[in-house]
């Protein structure tokens, strides 16, 4: 009697719904430590070198987003820079060109200058020239008038002209002819 | 009737499951429908509400395997 | 003769939700998923040693750049939900750890040999098990979350403070107060809701392998495959839906009620309980 109603009450005994579900508190405190142990080793060892490759990366990122605002700063002032350097440089090309210009002018009215006074020059000396030419003429032909003078008379007169008688003929016909 | 009971225990559980899923699924694409740009945030999201959502549906079979026994019955 | 009565003399297979002694040292019972709990411990130390020492040397290979791109993304997600930098760098690693070891221990119990493998005798247990598919092992988790979210909201609000967040003087403030008894049973259901869902997924993962390769008696070797990539994704998602709910908690404790709402959580804000 007695194992049968031992036996039916092992059949009808329910088990509580945390044996049912398999929690049995050493395992789950086993299970607790073990993994706790888990987080301990890696937050030991592994953790602070990856936060570190991981520093280094942000860093790394930081130093190269500074370096490109440096750059396009840089890149500004060149920028500024250059046009300024081109203002100044069209302002002496403006100017070197006025100053040609007038020294270009300048030149002209020299040369201009100085060729007339080379062409006055010239006309001068060939006025004097003709002055000297035409003296010159006249005394040749003075001289020349002479000696036709004097050959004639001496056609004429028949006679050896003394030197005498010859400067007093010449004398008389040279008066003839200024008057003339 | 324990089949029954059995069979409801999971049955109702997940059918709302997949309601609720069904509704966080429109909002998020409606959403997304909205502000494409957006999408990587919300499928994020939404993955997150479904996992909610599917763990009831999960603890709703664990409990219709573990119920009889508890209960008493087999 | 269908698949299944061609079958029809091997034994149903044995499903059980508590996780069944193999042997005994002394008094200390080892499950099966104590043995598997090993290896996957195993694994996650050695993945993150390989890449420590990889990183060190400097020696680059796939497997390292994987590492740690998803150790980038956890820590920002974490920097994203707690905005303070220095808090997340302490807070980080607890779920960063909770992840891997989630993501590593449900992967290696989709493998073929867990679950099939059995014990001689005439009641014949699996010898392997995934370590999930042990509550003790889920419930330890949650319970490792909670009472580290409720120790970083005790040093961020004070001891005191942080009681005042669930006892508050019903006189004073009967709202308060019923509000603080919902904080509490939220609490509560957060801790269960957390390993219940960690524990179910695996479980129903394990008896969907076991049922779909004992009905596929001899075209298993096909038809369970899509199964196991089914299986991989969810393994992915629980363990990412663990990683941030603990993050979402241990959050949620360091805000006081008095402030105002802050930016950072405006997005993240999970309702009470599940």
């Amino acid at each position: 009697m007695i194992p049968a109603v031992t036996s039916l009450a092992a059949e009808v005994a329910q088990k509580t719904i945390l044996e049912e579900l398999g929690i049995d508190w050493q395992l789950l405190l086993l299970q607790m430590v073990a993994f706790l142990l888990l987080l301990f080793v890696l937050t030991k060892f592994v953790f602070p070198k990856l936060n570190a490759m991981l520093d280094k990366r942000e860093q790394a990122i930081a130093d190269s987003l500074k370096a490109a605002a440096d750059a396009e700063k840089n890149a500004l002032k060149a920028q500024a820079d250059i046009e300024q350097m081109l203002k100044g440089a069209r302002r002496d090309a403006d100017e070197i060109l006025a100053s040609a210009k007038v020294e270009a002018n300048a030149m002209i009215d020299q040369a201009e200058k100085r060729s007339q006074e080379r062409a006055d020059q010239i006309i001068a000396a060939a006025e004097v020239e003709l002055q000297n030419e035409v003296a010159k003429a006249r005394v040749a032909l003075q001289q020349e008038t002479l000696t036709l003078v004097a050959a004639a008379t001496e056609k004429v007169i028949g006679s050896v002209v003394t030197d005498k008688v010859d400067e007093q003929l010449i004398r008389s016909a040279v008066e003839g002819i200024k008057i003339a | 009737m324990n089949a029954l009971a059995f069979a409801l225990t999971y049955a109702i559980p997940a059918a709302c499951a997949a309601l609720g899923a069904g509704l966080i699924g429109t909002a998020a694409l409606n959403a997304a429908g909205r502000n494409p740009e957006k999408i990587k945030e919300y499928q994020g999201l939404m993955i997150l509400a479904v996992a909610f959502v599917d763990a009831l549906a999960i603890i709703a079979i664990v409990v219709a395997i573990i119920g009889p026994t508890i209960l008493g019955q087999q | 003769m269908t698949l299944l009565s061609a079958a029809a003399d091997v034994k149903k297979p044995h499903i059980d939700i508590a996780a069944d002694t193999i042997f005994q040292l002394g008094f200390f019972k080892v499950t099966n998923s104590m043995l598997m709990g090993v290896l996957g411990y195993a694994i996650v130390l050695a993945a993150f040693f390989y890449t420590v020492w990889c990183l060190k040397h400097g020696r680059k290979n796939h497997f390292v750049s994987v590492m740690t791109w998803g150790y980038e993304t956890l820590y920002q997600k974490v920097e994203g939900i707690i905005g303070d930098k220095k808090l997340a760098r302490k807070i980080a690693p607890l779920p960063i750890a909770l992840f891997f070891t989630i993501l590593a221990n449900y992967w290696i119990g989709i493998l073929p040999f867990v679950g099939s493998v059995s014990t001689m005798g005439s009641h014949p247990l699996p010898i392997y098990r995934g370590l999930l598919a042990d509550m003790n092992t889920t419930f330890a988790l949650a319970i490792i979350s909670m009472v580290t979210a409720q120790i970083y909201a005790a040093r961020a609000l004070g001891f005191w403070g942080n009681v005042g967040r669930y006892i508050v003087n019903p006189f004073r403030d009967p709202i308060g107060s019923f509000v603080g008894l919902l904080e509490i049973v939220s609490e509560l259901s957060r801790m269960l809701a957390l390993s219940l869902r960690l524990f179910g997924n695996v479980f129903a993962g394990e008896v969907l392998l076991i049922m779909v390769g004992f009905l596929t008696s001899y075209a298993a070797g096909v038809a369970l495959l899509p199964f196991m990539l089914f299986e991989l994704f969810i393994g992915f998602i629980q363990s990412y839906v663990f990683f941030m709910l603990t993050t979402v908690f241990i959050s949620l404790g360091l805000v006081s009620h008095g402030d105002p709402p802050e930016k950072h959580l405006s997005e993240h804000q999970t309702p009470s309980g599940s």
